[in-house]
């Protein structure tokens, strides 16, 4: 099957089989991004503290990443989406880490960082530091499986068969 | 690839639908879960507080519902 006709097809059943999940996330998606239309053209630079700058810059990518994620998993890209997640889940850790205890410093040290070669903090770090590593650490290490290529995960949605027979899928999953 | 490979599975129809289902939904969490925090921050600005706070509690409550069912899902896989 012609792929633009595959993705069609399966953003046909996608959208009715789960109607209510993609309701959920187009209305997050909505009620956000007026939160920020509200604010934009009302606030000078000025008047932000560290954390509000911070916040709206991460809360940008956050929405995009969030609407590029409903595009493709509702086109039946599982793997590609669950890459999408992973990037909103450490965007969100990032956010909530810097909130912690209203840390202005961890703000301003996010701010400041310029160093390429590493981030400002890593991800396990972040969900020690938050006491999360047994509860949301657990998401986040699977979908890191599928962002890295992991091979124990790497077939999961995109081969299938037995022993004797496989078939490869690099196109939608849907069916 | 050898007999019994783990990197062949058996895929299943529900399989990628519970994912994307998922993934919809964890997602919209996570962010919402963000904002109950922090939009304070911002509301100073916002034209019309009481809706903001009836949407985003409609919303969060729906999600936590839709998340309970899926992690019951999981563990019992």
């Amino acid at each position: 099957m012609d792929i633009n006709l595959g993705e069609k097809r399966a953003e046909e059943i996608i959208s009715v089989k789960l109607e209510k999940e993609i309701r959920i996330n187009d209305e997050v998606y909505d009620l956000i991004s007026n939160l920020f239309g509200e604010i934009s053209g009302k606030v000078k630079d000025v008047e932000l503290n560290p954390f509000q700058i911070v916040l709206l810059l991460l809360s940008t990518r956050l929405l995009s990443d969030l609407r590029s994620l409903r595009i493709l998993a509702t086109k039946g890209y599982v793997v590609s989406a669950m890459n999408i997640a992973c990037s909103i889940f450490e965007n969100t850790l990032i956010i909530q880490f810097i909130s912690n205890n209203n840390n202005e410093s961890r703000a301003k040290k996010w701010l400041e960082h310029t160093n390429e070669e590493n981030s400002v903090w890593k991800t396990g770090g972040m969900l020690n530091d938050l006491k999360l590593k047994d509860t949301k650490g657990v998401f986040w290490k699977y979908l890191c499986m599928f962002k890295h290529l992991n091979p124990k995960i790497m077939a999961v949605l995109n081969i299938t068969g037995n022993e004797k027979e496989f078939t490869l899928n690099p196109g939608p999953n849907y069916r | 690839m050898k007999k019994n490979s783990p990197l062949i599975q058996d895929q299943t129809t529900d399989r990628a639908f519970f994912w994307i289902g998922f993934l919809l939904i964890a997602t919209s969490g996570w962010i919402m879960d963000i904002f109950k925090d922090v939009s304070n921050l911002f509301m100073s600005y916002h034209s019309n507080k009481e809706n903001w706070k009836i949407d985003y509690d409609r919303i969060h409550k729906e999600i936590e519902g839709y998340l309970k069912l899926m992690l019951t899902v999981i563990d019992d896989n």
